[in-house]
């Protein structure tokens, strides 16, 4: 899918036509094969857990990438930030293919492209205080050891709301949401420009995922950050992105503006995601999709949604689904959009 | 101080959150609170302190011999009485735990040398190497390691080297292993990923990042692996394989004694003591610590 | 009507190493048959801990202090073991958040049900494994009588939900206490278990007591709502009511802090206080954007709204625990 150059918003003509970061047939498949005899006798077994994404996003602006289990969702971001290798695809950030980069290069690259991740327990270093935590990429990236380091730390800290008292601590001794912060104070320590957040506020309390979202949206202004925000929430995407991709069994099934997913939906599952959604006045009428989303292992060929599909034809199971431009940036993957 | 959300995860689950202090912190947490623990490093520092002094605290000359006072039992003026030779046994006690520990701590710390680098490659590296590694370990597990510090010393002599080397062998493979196995599930870990996305190197990541964070079942095996080591010399000795008079061990008091039980079973209880004792402490030690460190590995999750 | 359930004054104290703190004080509650409360908390609100206390679940380090919970008139806390073992799974059922780690590994998923025929009602082996089979069936199982013969491992989050569904609703429960049975699902799939659990609600006619972090949910599927924060109700009423006008500054934070496009967030301030060291007067006073001087003096009590828009017509009314709520 492909995200027109040309924008009609009016930022678009301050800031550069060409996008910030350009995902071109991105795709991830995992062998889950086994051993010689189980491929003899169950043939081969492959997850195509990201099958084909592409996307562009434009520089100052959040896309948010949403799914359930097994959409592919996180693995895309790491496939970005080649945490993980891609199996094909591009991914053009800052005018270079990350992907075709060597690992020292990627390493600078790295500067610019952060991420948050969703567990605050697991993604700060148990063994390091908070000062080193945030403070290393710091000297990775600047040089700046010591005192001007323990002094830049600080600041950051300052920007996420916390106090400096927390230099010292080790990531037990705070709460989740204070062990997020020190997360995404990592994430801004090298002064990126993109920022990948998977998940960021799923384990975190309501009132305490408000506080870290409205920081967020806060340092987004403030700094002018590029997001990349991945969810499963729909309020969360909703409040957080400019534009929205919805992803299901590794593929991209509708990408576009916000509010036009949110008021014009036109994928099924799109409506069903948003028709699925827990609310005051909910009434038990509304379309409920049955089955479950499962990782994509060994898809048939046409749409990886048909099992589930409320409007399903027998030309749904043919070959490759196209992909319909409804509006300039509004992509859809459905014959029957 | 526990947050209340850990709290009340943890005692609605039985779990206990992750605990990680400074180093200086812990000690004191669990010599405060763990009798074992308190026991356990009460006489490991003693017997160090003997081990480095004793020799100026002791009332008589270990190695002296005195014939007029053969086969003394314990009392007044030898509280453990003396051995074949006259000499002071308690005398020749404190002097035996040099032997003791630095055998010990020689084939601990060789042991780790090899063991620990050995073990984060093969976690870390996966694939041929980690196979070649785990073959090599194995190896070593199947042989008969007391076997073969018989070999070596009988090949190269009783030296203190030498027995190093025969001890720290069989002790190897399981530190490999078990450095190798924190390596294995520190690497999925969220931190690793965040290390490699701010751009550390492959080694770095290694060596800053998880490394540290496998110490703790290291820590636990070191006093055991104090324990046996101390065993193995001290079987060494009593085989007479160990070192050689006018150097003092346990193990050699223990095999003079035999010929002497029925006349001074003093010249066999001592020694023995002594050896259970430290023995004991060490592995007193390891027990606290592993406690300690037990109910953390299990991760508590948010209910909420 | 006399209440199905009446939680008196429950005061719950956890003693760790050093420290004492009280997971759960003086709170009252009542569930009337047929009734679907929500209970509202964050962690560590308590919520958890007084589900547990009413099945008597809880952690054996957990003292209730003081309080009664009578259902159908007995004290529950009075019982003896083996007649709590009577009541589980009889008269009131639990269901859990991680169905896989409820649901044994070592046995099928329809026997576990079927167990709860043989050891309850006294079932012979072949008819409980019918009826549970139908009970699989009722709880929306596809191929219930394949799927008996799985075990939890080999099927997915929403099927193992519903199993738990299946062997707590196997005896015809008169409450049906839910802790978070949606939190680990994925959206569509908690849509599914939420109109299933509604329901079966109407078939059965069982009271249901849900407790959730997520407001909305508890939104869609309770008709009356209790708000706990630090071991304390600070709220109860009608959920629309409660929805349109909080009365209490805490729960007007939640709702305030539901993202939603184009609208600014407004979190709550600070963060809850340590369990050992609640805060004098009202425990929210800390973080509260009213907070007023005789907020951090006294503990406020629950009390009726009197408010005419807040008269309803549910059983209790509208109570708020506030020095100055947010609608009188």
């Amino acid at each position: 899918m492909y995200a027109d150059p040309q924008k009609e918003s009016p930022e678009a003509k301050i800031a550069d036509h060409e996008p910030l970061l350009r995902v071109r047939g991105l795709k991830k498949y995992f062998d889950t094969s086994g051993g010689v005899l189980s491929r003899l006798l169950h043939g081969r077994s492959v997850i195509k857990a990201v099958d084909d994404v592409s996307f562009d996003l434009l520089k100052g602006e959040t896309l948010a990438l949403v799914g359930e289990s097994g959409s592919g969702k996180s693995t895309t971001a790491r496939l970005i930030a080649r945490l993980t290798p891609a199996d094909a695809g591009e991914v053009i950030f800052l005018g270079r293919d990350t992907l075709r980069l060597s690992f020292n290069e990627m390493r600078r690259v790295r500067k610019s492209l952060q991420i948050v991740f969703q567990d605050p327990f697991a993604s700060l270093n148990p063994r390091m205080r908070v000062e080193e935590n945030i403070g290393r990429p710091v000297t990775l990236h600047f040089g700046i050891r010591g005192a001007a380091r323990r002094s830049k730390v600080a600041h950051l800290l300052g920007q996420v709301g916390l106090s400096a008292d927390h230099l010292g601590r080790y990531p037990n001794e705070l709460s989740g949401g204070q062990r997020q912060r020190v997360a995404i104070a990592r994430a801004l320590a090298t002064e990126p420009v993109l920022v990948l957040a998977d998940e960021p506020v799923s384990s975190l309390d309501v009132s305490i995922q408000a506080q870290v979202l409205h920081l967020l949206q806060d340092l987004k202004a403030r700094l002018n950050l590029s997001m990349i925000f991945i969810t499963h929430d729909l309020s969360v995407a909703e409040y957080m992105a400019d534009h929205i991709a919805v992803l299901y069994g590794g593929k991209l099934m509708e990408l576009g503006p916000t509010d036009e997913i949110l008021e014009r939906p036109r994928h099924p599952y799109t409506t069903a995601l948003l028709a699925a959604r827990p609310g005051l006045h909910r009434s038990a009428a509304r379309r409920l999709l049955e089955g479950e989303p499962a990782a994509p292992i060994n898809p048939p060929p046409g749409c990886r949604f048909v099992d589930r599909c409320p409007l399903r034809i027998a030309a749904c199971k043919e070959g490759d689904i196209p992909t319909l431009r409804v509006t300039p940036g509004h992509y859809v993957a459905c014959i029957r959009a | 101080m526990a947050k209340r959300e850990d709290v009340a995860i943890s005692l609605d689950q039985g779990s206990v959150a992750a605990t990680e202090k400074s180093f200086g912190k812990t000690a004191v947490d669990l010599l405060l609170n763990d009798r074992r623990a308190a026991i356990g490093f009460c006489v490991i520092a003693l017997a160090f302190i003997l081990a480095i002094w004793g020799i100026h605290l002791v009332p008589y000359d270990p190695s002296e011999p005195n014939t007029v006072v053969r086969f003394q039992p314990p009392g007044a003026a030898h509280w453990m009485g003396t051995d074949e030779a006259g000499r002071d046994i308690f005398s020749r006690i404190v002097a035996g735990v040099q032997v003791s520990l630095t055998v010990a701590t020689g084939a601990v710390l060789l042991a780790l040398a090899i063991g620990f680098p050995l073990g984060a490659l093969s976690g870390y590296a996966g694939g041929w190497l980690d196979a070649l590694i785990m073959r090599i370990t194995d190896g070593i597990i199947a042989f008969p390691t007391r076997l073969l510090a018989i070999a070596l010393v009988a090949f190269s002599g009783a030296s203190i080297p030498s027995l190093w080397f025969a001890i720290a062998f069989g002790s190897i493979p399981s530190y490999a292993r078990i450095v190798r196995g924190e390596v294995l599930g520190q690497k999925e870990r969220e931190y690793v990923d965040a290390g490699r996305a701010m751009g550390e190197s492959s080694w770095a990541i290694l060596v800053r990042h998880i490394l540290p964070n496998c110490m703790t079942p290291v820590s636990v095996r070191i006093p055991l692996n104090y324990a046996h080591a101390i065993t193995a010399e001290a079987s060494l000795s009593f085989l007479g394989l160990g070192l050689v008079p006018p150097t003092i061990s346990w193990g050699q008091m223990l095999s003079k004694s035999q010929s002497y039980m029925e006349v001074a079973p003093w010249l066999a209880v001592f020694p023995g003591l002594a050896l259970a004792s430290l023995i004991l402490g060490f592995v007193l030690l390891s027990d606290a610590l592993r406690d300690y460190n037990g109910p953390r590995y299990r991760t508590a999750r948010k209910i909420a | 009507m006399n209440p199905l359930l009446q939680v008196e004054d429950l005061t719950v104290e956890f003693h760790t190493n050093a420290n004492r703190f009280r997971a759960v004080e003086g709170l009252s509650l009542s569930i009337h048959p047929g009734e679907i409360v929500g209970l509202v908390g964050e962690s560590g609100s308590g919520k958890t801990v007084t589900a547990l206390c009413i099945m008597r679940l809880a952690d054996p380090r957990a003292e209730i202090v003081s309080g009664r919970i009578c259902f159908r008139e007995e004290n529950l806390l009075a019982k003896s073991e083996a007649e709590m073992r009577l009541v589980r799974g009889r008269r009131i059922a639990m269901i859990f958040q991680e169905p896989m780690t409820a649901l044994n590994p070592s046995y099928t998923v329809g026997d576990q049900v079927a167990e709860v025929y043989r050891y309850h009602l006294n079932t012979r082996r072949s008819e409980a494994k019918q009826r549970a089979i139908e009970m699989l069936d009722r709880v929306k199982m596809p191929s219930p009588r394949a799927m008996y013969g799985k075990y939890a491992h080999e099927i997915s989050g929403g099927m193992r939900q519903r199993v738990m569904i299946a062997a707590a609703l196997a005896c015809k429960p008169d409450l049906l206490i839910a802790d978070e049975p949606t939190t680990a699902l994925d959206v569509s799939i908690q849509a599914q278990i939420l109109t299933l659990l509604r329901e079966l609600q109407r078939e059965m006619g069982m009271a249901v007591l849900f407790v959730s972090h997520n407001l909305e949910v508890v939104a869609e599927l309770c008709k009356r709502v209790a708000v706990i924060y630090g071991g304390k109700l600070v709220e109860v009423g009608d959920v629309d009511a409660l929805f349109e006008r909080p009365a209490h500054p805490y729960t007007e934070g939640l709702l305030r802090s539901i993202p939603r496009r184009r609208q600014t967030l407004r979190p709550i301030a600070g963060t809850i206080f340590e369990p050992h060291a609640p805060p004098s007067g009202c425990r929210f006073h800390p973080r509260c954007p009213y907070v007023q001087e005789s907020c951090k003096e006294k503990t406020p009590i629950l009390r009726q709204v009197t408010d005419a828009r807040a008269q309803d017509n549910t059983h209790a009314g509208h109570s708020v625990s506030c020095h100055f709520p947010l609608i009188q």
